[in-house]
């Protein structure tokens, strides 16, 4: 039985038990009566809404979930080029990311709220996309940080051992020196260029 | 042998009772249906729709709790 399973049958348990209360409150003339009324109108559902806003967490951080704006389908595409030199699509086809949190695996901040400041930030992209519309072409809020890219390169030995990478780690490490727009690693989406490229199918 | 404390719920309590029951219900059956679409929309509906009726629910009922024990169990 999966996790959400477990928590829809959770929530279903919760629905009749708040039933019972409402169709008979006079249940709650006893003590037992009290503690089933306080479970069911506030132990349960608060429990239950916060198992909720967890699993809908976890959905947004899928794959499936980011593309699922019309906006987002190029850069869903530009994942499979068949191209190393393309930094998402490398990763992505070569499990660098899990493949299904391939966005917010290098969308995310990873600071102690970077999670909770991209779900904000998630916020903005839906009131864009069905209120005042998007700003095309969409791009960054800032400048990709290299802490996104040292946060699994940073300790690895075949970046440590890298001259190139070794002769400049304090800039890379301070920000000094983007990984992106250094010239180094700069083909990223790319998503104008797609028309122009062979395509990888697993 | 259970202890009976109030002999009647009084209407105002029932009502209340009832209210929160039902706003509750409510908040938890979109969230249930809001699992079923894997959708920036979806978390949004939970969260502002879903969500409110949950919230209003637990502080109706905790507001009803609160008011019973101002007033006295006969109330």
């Amino acid at each position: 039985m999966t996790p959400l399973a477990i928590l829809v049958m959770f929530l279903v348990v919760t629905i009749i038990l708040i039933a019972v209360i409402v169709a008979m409150p006079g249940v709650t003339r006893t003590r037992s009566g009290k503690v089933l009324g306080f479970l069911a109108l506030f132990l349960l559902p608060a429990i239950g809404g916060w198992a909720g806003f967890n699993e809908h967490m976890e959905r947004s951080k899928t794959t499936r979930f980011c593309l699922s704006c019309h906006i987002m389908e190029p850069y869903g595409r530009s994942l499979y080029v068949d191209d190393k030199n393309w930094v998402p699509a490398w990763h992505f086809q070569n499990n660098r990311v899990p493949r299904n949190r391939a966005c917010f695996t290098c969308h995310t901040d990873y600071t102690l709220y970077g999670d909770y400041k991209a779900k904000i930030r998630g916020f903005h992209h839906v009131w864009a996309q069905y209120v005042t519309g998007p700003k095309v072409p969409i791009h960054l809020y800032e400048p990709y940080n290299n802490r996104e890219c040292l946060h699994c390169h940073g300790e690895a030995r075949v970046f440590l051992e890298n001259p190139i990478h070794a002769a400049q780690i304090d800039e890379l490490r301070d920000n000094a020196t983007s990984c992106l727009i250094s010239g180094c690693h700069d083909t990223v989406h790319n998503v104008d260029h797609l028309s122009e490229v062979k395509f990888w199918k697993p | 042998m259970e202890t009976v404390v109030n002999s009647q719920p009084p209407f105002k309590l029932s009502l209340r009772l009832r209210a929160a029951g039902v706003l509750l219900i409510v908040g938890l059956a979109i969230e249930i249906l809001s699992f079923f679409w894997i959708h920036p929309l979806a978390f949004m509906g939970f969260l502002v729709i879903g969500c409110a009726f949950l919230g209003l629910g637990i502080v109706l009922f905790l507001w009803t709790l609160v008011s019973i024990a101002k007033s006295g169990p006969s109330a």
